[in-house]
């Protein structure tokens, strides 16, 4: 049995009273209504599935191979709509496509920094995924390559986490 | 000859010494922000690998920029709550420090401890910080460490009473920044 907060947490999702918690922990130690034991069970069993397909296997949270991107900019376009403020959904799948200017590990994290003709010097910091430790290390500085990932919003470079290579030339 | 051999040398010398001009400014673009939260029911630990900063050696002070949408958790639901319940990163997006490094010598090489004094500004919230700092300034650069506590309570960040008990009222907070020239 999980430890007593632990339910306390699974019951504020759903939604209940501490005394509910009481009433029902009775029912399944004193005994009573079947029924209503059986579809507070169920109901229990649910949420439980909920929770663990929202904290588990949140799309956003892992591998986005699969996801299909909103929309295709350039590095020039990103930073330039970044800057002006259209972009700051901090959820949403995009590819952006540009020259590497470098290669790094960083923290341990495979990163990726895209260019583009701005006058300034700003990058798309492309944190990669996990899963692409040893195709991040193949991409070398100058390639063209389209990324995919999760665009965060901007500071003076744009960040972008979860990321994918798609193509690279 | 032996002057000419001579002025060569100095020259040489303080020229290969110099790997930053130290009346410029240096920038950190993939600073690491981490934080940790220890009770008995959980530890909670996220990472920020993009966090911002630019020292300005002239004027010895220091600016550090954050997304905190971008700490990275080991859950997704633990990224959530962070999010929309307690830093309300839609509302509150960034989060900023800006002070300046006592006794700060920038020419110094090898390492120093020095208190940075500023303002630091999260959740809508800014608060007078005064931090202990390890700066280590050797041929890749400088390189900006150290560790903090901070009170949740400061950052009028609300916790349900009933999830009270998974987070510590004292974050404990990790940095590193490592620097390289930069021209505006």
């Amino acid at each position: 049995m999980p430890p007593k907060s632990s339910w306390g947490v699974l019951f504020a999702y759903l939604g209940y009273k501490k005394s509910d918690i009481n009433t029902s922990f009775d029912y399944f130690i004193k005994g009573g209504n079947m029924r209503r034991s059986s579809l507070f069970s169920c109901a229990l069993v649910l949420m439980i599935a909920m929770l663990c397909i929202l904290g588990c296997n949140d799309p956003l949270n892992g591998d986005l191979t699969s996801v299909q991107p909103s929309n295709v900019y350039t590095v020039t376009q990103l930073i330039s709509e970044s800057r002006s403020a259209k972009k700051t959904d901090g959820q949403e799948v995009i590819a952006v496509k540009g020259t590497v200017h470098e290669v790094n590990t960083v923290n341990g994290r495979n990163t990726i920094l895209l260019k583009g003709d701005m006058a300034d010097e700003a990058f798309v910091i492309c944190d990669m995924n996990t899963n692409q430790s040893t195709t991040a290390p193949s991409v070398k500085r100058g390639d063209s390559v389209l990324i995919k990932g999760l665009l965060k919003g901007i500071l003076k470079d744009v960040i972008m986490l979860n990321c994918v290579v798609v193509k690279t030339e | 000859m032996v002057r000419i051999i001579a002025v060569f040398l100095i020259a040489f010398l303080n020229f290969s010494d110099t790997d930053t001009d130290t009346d410029g400014k240096v920038i950190a673009r993939q600073g690491k922000v981490s934080f940790f939260s220890h009770t008995s029911v959980e530890d909670i630990k996220a990472e920020n690998n993009q966090v911002l900063s630019v020292i300005d050696l002239k004027k010895k002070e220091i600016a550090v920029s954050m997304l905190m949408n971008a700490f990275i958790f080991e859950k997704a639901l633990m990224r959530e709550h962070f999010n929309e319940s307690y830093i309300e990163s839609d509302i509150y997006p960034k989060a900023v420090f800006e002070g300046e490094i006592i006794d700060f010598d920038p020419v110094a090489k090898g390492e120093q401890t020095r208190m940075v004094k500023g303002l630091f500004t999260m959740h809508g919230v800014s608060k007078e910080l005064e931090i202990k700092i390890r700066i280590v300034n050797d041929v890749s650069g400088y390189v900006v460490s150290g560790t903090f506590e901070t009170l949740v309570k400061d950052y009028n960040i609300n916790i349900p009473p009933l999830l009270a008990g998974n987070i510590a009222k004292s974050i404990s907070i990790d940095f590193r920044f490592e620097y390289e020239p930069y021209e505006d």
